[in-house]
C-alpha cells in the first residue's frame, strides 16, 4: 500500500468506519512506515484530546424559556386576526368615502339623474301655496273676496 | 429512523398535541446546547442558538420526514443556526508577548472551557479549543459532530446534508489543520 492510500485511509480508521480488509492493509503498511505510523499517533493525540473536552449541559431553565418564547409566537399569531379586522375596517372607510367623491363628481358632471333640481322646483315660491283652498286660510281668503265682489 | 420513543412523541405533535414539544426539549436540549457551545464558544450566544433551534423546528416540523432520524434533523438545524450567527465568540489567543518581545503561553480566559482534571496537555486541550474555534465552520461542524457527539459519518452526512465522501474528506482537512496548529503550538513552547 502507498503512502497517498494509507493517509486517504487513516481517518476513517481511527473512526472506525473502515472495512475489515482495508483495515488489515492499513496496520501492515502502518508497521513499516514510519512516517504514516507518526501521523496516526498525531490524530490519535488529537482524538484523545477530544475526549477530555467538556461536555456541556443546557442551563437550568432553558426548556421553560423556549417553551416561553413558543407560546409569545403563537400569541402575536392570534393577535394578527383583529389588527387584520382593524385594516378592513379603515379600508372599508376609505371605499366609502371614494365612492361618495366619485358619485359627487358624476352628479355634477350631470351623467347622473339628479333629482335635486324637482326637489328645488317644488319649493319654488311659484308652485308654493300659502293658503290652499281646503284649508282654514284659504276659506277665509275666499270669503273675503266674494264680500269685496259683492 | 428515530426511536420508539421519538416516534411516538413525533406522532403524537402531529397530531395537534403540541404539549410533547416539551418533552422533545427536555430530550434534546443538552445535546443540541453542548453543539451549539463548541461551535460558538460562549456560553450567551449558544444559549441564544440552542433556543433558536428548538424554534425553527417547531416552527418547521411539518417538513421533518418521519423516515428521517429526528436527532440528525435537529443537529442540521443547529449547525445552520450556528454557522448563520452573527455575533462573534470573545476568544483570546493563547499567545502574549512578554517585555522582551518574546512570545509566551498563557491560561485560557475564563470563560473558555479548561478541564478541571490536571493534565499534562492542559494547555494543549486550550490550544485545542483555540484551534477548533479557528476552522472554518463547515469543518468545525463535521469534527463537532464526530468528536465531541459521536455521530457515525453516515449521521454526521444526513445531519449536514452532504455525501460521505464530503464527510470523510472535511473530517481530514480539520484534522491536518487542526495538526498542523497544534504542531505550531507545539514548537512555540
Amino acid at each position: 500500500m502507498r503512502c497517498t492510500t494509507a493517509h486517504k485511509l487513516i481517518n476513517p480508521y481511527i473512526d472506525g468506519e473502515l472495512k475489515h480488509e482495508d483495515s488489515e492493509l492499513l496496520k501492515s503498511h502502518l508497521v513499516q512506515c514510519e512516517r504514516c505510523s507518526k501521523d496516526l499517533q498525531q490524530l490519535l493525540s488529537i482524538k484523545d484530546a477530544f475526549a477530555e473536552f467538556n461536555s456541556f449541559t443546557a442551563p437550568c431553565g432553558f426548556s421553560t424559556r423556549v417553551l416561553a418564547r413558543i407560546e409569545a409566537e403563537e400569541a402575536v399569531k392570534t393577535a394578527k386576526l383583529p389588527l387584520f379586522v382593524r385594516f378592513a375596517e379603515v379600508f372599508i372607510f376609505l371605499i366609502a368615502i371614494f365612492a361618495g367623491v366619485f358619485c359627487g363628481r358624476l352628479i355634477s358632471s350631470g351623467l347622473m339623474y339628479d333629482k335635486s333640481s324637482a326637489i328645488i322646483s317644488s319649493l319654488s315660491l311659484d308652485v308654493f301655496d300659502p293658503a290652499p283652498a281646503y284649508s282654514l286660510g284659504g276659506s277665509y281668503l275666499a270669503m273675503m273676496e266674494a264680500k269685496n265682489e259683492k | 429512523m428515530p426511536c420508539s420513543d421519538d416516534i411516538e412523541l413525533i406522532n403524537r405533535f402531529r397530531h395537534g398535541d403540541k404539549s410533547v414539544f416539551e418533552d422533545i426539549i427536555v430530550r434534546y436540549q443538552d445535546r443540541i446546547f453542548n453543539v451549539c457551545m463548541h461551535m460558538l464558544g460562549n456560553t450567551e450566544d449558544a444559549q441564544d442558538a440552542a433556543q433558536e433551534t428548538f424554534l425553527k423546528a417547531y416552527r418547521n416540523f411539518v417538513d421533518f420526514k418521519p423516515n428521517a432520524s429526528f436527532y440528525t434533523w435537529l443537529y442540521r438545524i443547529a449547525i445552520n443556526t450556528c454557522i448563520d450567527h452573527k455575533r462573534k465568540p470573545i476568544w483570546e489567543s493563547i499567545f502574549r508577548r512578554n517585555d522582551k518581545d518574546e512570545e509566551i503561553v498563557i491560561e485560557a480566559p475564563s470563560n473558555i472551557y479548561c478541564p478541571e482534571k490536571a493534565y499534562q496537555s492542559k494547555q494543549i486541550i486550550t490550544a485545542l479549543h483555540i484551534a477548533l474555534k479557528k476552522l472554518s465552520p463547515k469543518l468545525r461542524a463535521v469534527i463537532v459532530l464526530r468528536e465531541i457527539e459521536g455521530l457515525s459519518y453516515e449521521d454526521i452526512s444526513a445531519a449536514l446534508d452532504i455525501s460521505i465522501g464530503t464527510v470523510k474528506s472535511r473530517i481530514s482537512r480539520a484534522r491536518e489543520e487542526l495538526k498542523t496548529m497544534l504542531i505550531d503550538f507545539m514548537e512555540q513552547k
